[in-house]
Order: structure tokens, then sequence, then C-alpha cells
């Protein structure tokens, strides 16, 4: 190839790449604004975990099964209850937000569905330790407004 | 020579020289002016303009570990364009002046994470992304090989939790870290330090 | 006098910003000129074989995503599950099976589209960078809508998958698909021709046939060279048997036949994907299966093929709750044996256009 045809085929190539690129100006921008603008999460998105309350009785709806302590790959939750027969009562429901993976698994197996993820995610802290959710953590993480029972009813085969 | 033996008798002990950083003069003025009457007032306003232009100019250290980099990535790219904030990544330690551990860091690499860290000019801040840099995350029980949590090698100022995080979330955590630099009483503690023989801020 | 001259030892990593994550490459210097390459590994080794032995069958999923290849996570999954369901002989329904396909080119596309835009850094040229994140963004919407996480996902399930996909989902990735396809061609159009880009890749790491295949190439840095291997073809697992789709091939061996191969996939996959939203059964999405499965005694070997090549997973079970022994058949890590063939007699400067061209995760390396 002669110096000339380079010449000739560099500066083709470079109007082809340079149009295309000034075509997209005037596309319509996709940045977001974050912290003025926000994006809308979707509704399975695994955020934080949070154990809803439920308006009729004004507690959770946790059954004490341990299923949730048991499939979580991270062994992050830590359940402890008291109590025999129906005077059973959770003495502590502690998820370490830090070791948790979000993979949703104890959402899933949760046969009441009192553990649930909520589209938050904005929670970076300066101390480590407050990554540690303790029950009333997880209560004021759950949205004010009832959540409605049968989201993740559907989600199950 | 052996430098844990105590001197000899007779030897000159030679006393620690005060490290000289480069605001070191500054010393003498901070402190006069702390003394006077209103001299608060005008130091408080100096370091305020100064805090504020160095929370909007947080330059990362481009330097990914495992997952949690490619939400970085994704937070420099265009959707989230981290260069809004005045995040603009630089390639080398001695150009940066905040550090994003994302991923998991194993045994292996954390002399090298220490030594990125100390490569890097004071003062300088590090954000733990992610899990498994803030305690191992998924990696911490049955696991020989990944350190349970990063800040066992560099000191860390923002944890942000995910498995990654969102680009949104690892913003927020930036955001976070210059809130706590506007509130920072820089040149105060960089002018003490100075004089007080300690090197620099932290 | 004569001129005496010495062979340079240079470390290049692991914290360098254009090894693709935390690998160091010792190289050995004649001048300017790589005489020796050795690729020193194991800053990301993080275990997951081992821990994979302490968790039953169903929590490993979760591992599979964050130990192995982070970009893939759900080609990941889908080799773990189609290995213990070949384990413990587990059906999986049709429509599960055609969610795992849509989902496994998607997750394709996107680590494609991840592998361009950091090698257009590389190369210099940041506006790829800005153009392949901006589509990767909206495949990762198309997977939160679904999964509910933008990259591990731990959607996929042993007997199926996890929740079938929203009411207008496959409309959205029709949508998404007829936008995707034009920006290929925008890609081809901005590097392909471009004389700085082909200069730096044209003809340079050049691996011949012979060479790959004793290397144990495998994926598009194989059939760069003209091995036209791909497992969907050769053994095909889920239902690729029933999709038509083309294996590129170039014959060149050099770092543009690379990107040609991987520019050619990503057509190739929107065209699965398509065939696969068309033939989509209405029905079930996830078999039966115990929490606390037990697989019969036995051992299985499965392979797949994921973005960077043939993605073995052997799993041993000894009739209890967790695998005896996991090993997981690494396609980066037989990719980067191939490095020090292509580096040899080439520059310094062509270290980073021909590491970025065969595209490991040194996240997969080290495992």
């Amino acid at each position: 190839m002669s110096a000339a045809e380079r010449v000739i085929r560099g500066a083709a190539a470079l109007g082809t790449g340079l149009g295309l690129t000034f075509r997209t100006m005037f596309r319509r921008k996709v940045t977001v604004r974050y912290p003025v603008e926000k994006l809308p999460t979707s509704h399975r998105f695994h955020g934080l975990l949070s154990l809803p309350i439920d308006p009729e009785t004004g507690k959770d709806r946790c059954i004490i099964c341990f299923q949730c302590e048991r499939i979580c790959p991270d062994r992050c939750i830590h359940i402890e209850a008291e109590g025999k027969g129906k005077e059973r009562q959770l003495s502590r429901f502690d998820i370490e937000m830090d070791k948790c993976c979000y993979c949703g698994m104890c959402v899933e197996v949760c046969p009441t569905e009192a553990i649930v993820f909520v589209p938050h995610y904005e929670t970076s802290t300066y101390n480590r330790a407050r990554l540690l959710y303790s029950h009333e953590d997880l209560t004021r993480a759950a949205p004010k407004e009832p959540i409605a029972t049968g989201i993740v009813a559907r989600r199950r085969p | 020579m052996a430098t844990g033996l105590p001197p000899a008798a007779g030897e000159a002990r030679s006393e620690p020289q005060p490290r000289r950083t480069q605001i070191g003069p500054l010393a003498e003025v901070v402190e006069v002016l702390d003394s006077l009457p209103g001299g608060g007032l005008i130091l408080t306003t100096v370091e305020s303009a100064l805090n504020w232009g160095r929370a909007s100019s947080l330059w990362p250290l481009t330097f990914g570990l495992a997952c949690c980099a490619i939400e970085m990535m994704a937070a420099f790219a265009s959707r989230f364009d981290l260069d809004r904030l005045g995040v603009i990544p630089r390639a080398t330690p001695r150009q940066a002046d905040l550090m994003i551990v994302a991923g998991r860091c194993s045994i292996k690499m954390a002399p090298i994470v220490r030594r990125l860290w100390e490569q890097m000019p004071e003062p300088r801040y590090v954000i733990s992304m992610g899990s498994c840099a803030t305690c191992g995350g998924p990696f911490f029980y049955d696991n020989y090989s990944i350190l349970k949590g990063v800040d066992q090698v560099v000191p860390v100022d923002v944890y942000v939790p995910g498995c990654p995080p969102r680009p949104e979330a690892l913003i927020e955590g930036i955001l976070k870290l210059q809130e706590r630099i506007k509130k920072e009483p820089f040149l105060r503690r960089q002018a003490y330090a100075a004089r007080d023989g300690q090197a620099g801020a932290r | 006098m004569p001129l005496r001259t010495e062979e340079l030892l240079l470390n290049m990593g692991p914290q360098h910003p254009s090894t693709h994550g935390v690998l160091r490459l010792v190289l050995t210097l004649d001048g300017e000129n790589i005489t020796d390459v050795r690729p020193d590994i194991g800053y990301l080794h993080s275990s997951v074989e081992k821990m994979m032995e302490h968790r039953t069958y169903v929590q490993n999923v979760a591992l599979t995503d964050r130990g192995m290849d982070y970009l893939i996570a759900l080609n990941n999954e889908a080799a773990y599950c189609l290995a213990v369901e070949a384990l413990a002989g587990v059906e999986v329904p049709e429509r599960a099976r055609y969610i795992r396909v849509i989902f496994q080119e998607l997750n394709r596309i996107a680590s494609h589209l991840v592998w361009l835009g950091t090698w257009g850094i590389d190369l210099g040229a940041t506006t790829v960078f800005l153009w392949c994140f901006r589509e990767r963004e909206r495949v990762l919407d198309l997977f939160e809508q679904v999964t509910g996480g933008r990259l591990h996902h731990v959607y996929f399930r042993i007997g199926g998958v996890y929740a079938d996909v929203p009411d207008g989902w496959t409309g959205a990735c029709r949508d998404f698909l007829d936008y995707f396809l034009p920006r290929v061609d925008e890609y081809h159009q901005l590097l392909t021709q471009n004389p700085i880009f082909e200069a730096r890749t044209r003809g340079v790491g050049v691996i011949g046939r012979r060479e790959a295949a004793a290397m144990g190439a495998s994926g598009p840095v194989a059939r760069a060279s003209g091995i036209a291997y791909d497992v969907r073809k050769a053994a095909p697992y889920e239902v690729y048997d029933r999709l038509e789709f083309d294996v590129p091939v170039q014959t060149s061996g050099d770092c543009l036949a690379r990107y040609l191969v991987r520019l050619e996939e990503m057509r190739q996959s929107v065209r699965i994907i398509r065939q696969a939203l068309k033939d989509l059964p209405a029905g079930e999405v996830r078999a039966r299966v115990p929490v606390a499965m037990k697989p019969p005694r036995g051992e299985v070997y499965v392979r797949t093929e994921s973005p960077r090549g043939t993605l073995g997973m052997y799993v041993v079970s000894d009739g209890g709750e967790t695998p005896y022994r996991v090993k997981i058949r690494a396609p980066s890590f037989s990719n980067l044996y191939a490095l020090t063939e292509m580096m040899r007699g080439w520059k310094i400067a062509d270290i980073i256009a021909i590491l970025g061209s065969i595209d490991i995760v040194l996240s997969d390396v080290d495992r």
C-alpha cells in the first residue's frame, strides 16, 4: 500500500469514527444525576433485609422455625428463642449485614414471609459495628406501609 | 550497626528530629491565629474553604480486586459518571487520595494493598466496598485464603455494604466521605501534627 | 570494545490497572523485546472449591457466583446446577431450560461488553468503554427485573430457576435486542477500520492452531486460531440443540481475530435469544427438589460454553448433604497458559493489547 493510499484510508476511517461520535452527541443522555434523581429499583431488587410488622397483630410474622438461619450460606443470621409451646418468643434476631451476600435464600425458605427484601441500598456507615442489625433495626428498616403479602409467594414455584 | 542495642556510654544520643511536612512553617501561624480573639473564626473559614476543595476533588486509585471492581467501573462509566462529583480515577497512588478497596482481599494481596496505601500522600482515605472487603463476607467461614476484612491492614473510613453494592451505593459512600472531610479540622490537625513531630494527619 | 547486553527482569502488576484484575507478570526483556513471560497467579485465591465441601448443594449456588468468574455469574450457576442435576437425576421443566438459555446468552453479551470496554481503554479508545457500559447497564436492568441482582443473581436453582420472568419482561428483552444489534455495528465502525487500532492488533500476538490446541486454549481464543469447537454445538446442553446459530471462526489467530470473533458472538447471542423468546413454552419453571437434597454416590463432569471457553464442573458425591469434592475447570486458567506463547518476541508495548485480548478474569484463574 502506498503512502498516499494509507493517508486516504486513515482519513476516511477517522472521518467515519468521528462522524459517529458527533451523531451520538444528539442522542438522549443516559447519565443519571444520582443524588438528585434516583432510578427506580425493580420490585424484586435485593436490597436490605427487614422484618415487616404485621398490622393486624402489631408484631413480626416470625414463627421461629430457624429455616433462614439454617439455609444462609454465609451463616450471618442469628436467632435465639425463649419459652416453650405457645409462649415461645424471639429473644434475638440479628443479621450481620456486612457478612450478608444478598442471595435471597432466607427470603425464599421463609414460610410466613417474615423476612423480606426492601429496595433500600444506601446503608454505608463510618463504623462496621453498626452493620450488625438487631431486631429493632430490622423492623425499622421495613417500610411504614404494610407490605402486601403474596409478593414473595408468587415468586415461588 | 545493630539498632536494637542501647547506645554505648559516651556515644551521643541523637534526638528524633521533628519531621518537616510541607506546611510545617504554617504551624506557628495557626497557633498564633488560634490564640487571637476572632482568629478562630478566620481559621475555621479558611479551613472550610480548603475542605470544600478537598472534598470536591477526591481522586481515587484505579485499582480493583474482584467483583466490586466491575460495579466501581460501572460507577465511573456513562450512566452514573462519578466525574460529576470530581472523582477522577488516577492510575498511580502518588496522585491519589482515596483508595476504594473493591472486592475480597486475599492474604497474598494484603501486603500489596498496605504498600499502595503507604505510597499515597496524606491525607488519605479508604472506602471498603462490599461485604468481602468489609469483613470477608461470604468467604468468612471455612476459608483459609481471604482476609477477614481489609481493615486489618489499612484504616477504613467508610464501609459500603452490599454484594456487590450498586453504583449508587458506592456514590452514596463517597458522599458520606465528603461530609466527613468537610467537617475535619484539617489545618489545625496538620499544623499541630507538624509541630509535635508526628507524621501529618492520621 | 564490544557492547555487553543483559536481560532485564521487569515486574508488572499485581495492581497494574490494565492487568484486568490482580495478575502479576514477570517479564524477561531483551531491550524492548519480550523473551519470556511468567504469570504469577494466586492473588485472588478464594478457596471456593474447599468452601463448597462445607456447604450444602443448595447453598453452593450462592458461592458459584462469587468464587468463580464474577462477570458470568449465571453461566457458572448453570454449570453447577447442570452437574448436580445430572448427579441427582433431576428433570428440569422445559420452560426453565429456555429461560436458562436466554439468561446465559444475555450474560455472554454483558461479559463481552465489559471485555470490549476495558480493552478499548487499554488501547486508548475511551469512547468504546463508555458506550459498552451504556449498553451493559440495560442488560443489567433486564437482569434486575427478574433476578433482583445486578452482578450476582442466585437465580438458577437445582431443578430450574428461582421464579418465572415477570409480565412484560419478554417485550422489554426484545426491545433491548432491537436496540443492541445496531450498536454492535457501531463498535465495528468505530474500531475495526481505525488505523491506530489496526496497527496495534493486526498480526499481534499470533498463536497458531496447533499451539492453541496444545496449550488447552478454548472459547474465542481457540476459535480465533481456527479451531471450530464450541461445546454448545459439540455436546449440546440445555436446549442449544434446538436453536440455530453459527460458531464464528477466524484463522489468523491474532488480537484482531479474537476481537472479531467476540463481536460476532454477540450477534449470534442476539440470534439465539430471539429464537428462545419465540419458542418459550408455558409451564412450570422449577422441579420439586428438597432443600436438604442428598444425591446418590457418584461423580459427574459437566462442560458448558462460558464466554471465555469451556467451563467444566466436576462434582463428587458421597451420599451426604455436602459435595465430597468440587473441581472447576476454569477457561481463563487454560487460556492464560497460551499467554507466554503469544507474547514471546513482541515488544513491551504490545503486552497490554495481547493480555487484554485473551479476556481473563483473575477470579476464574485463581478460584
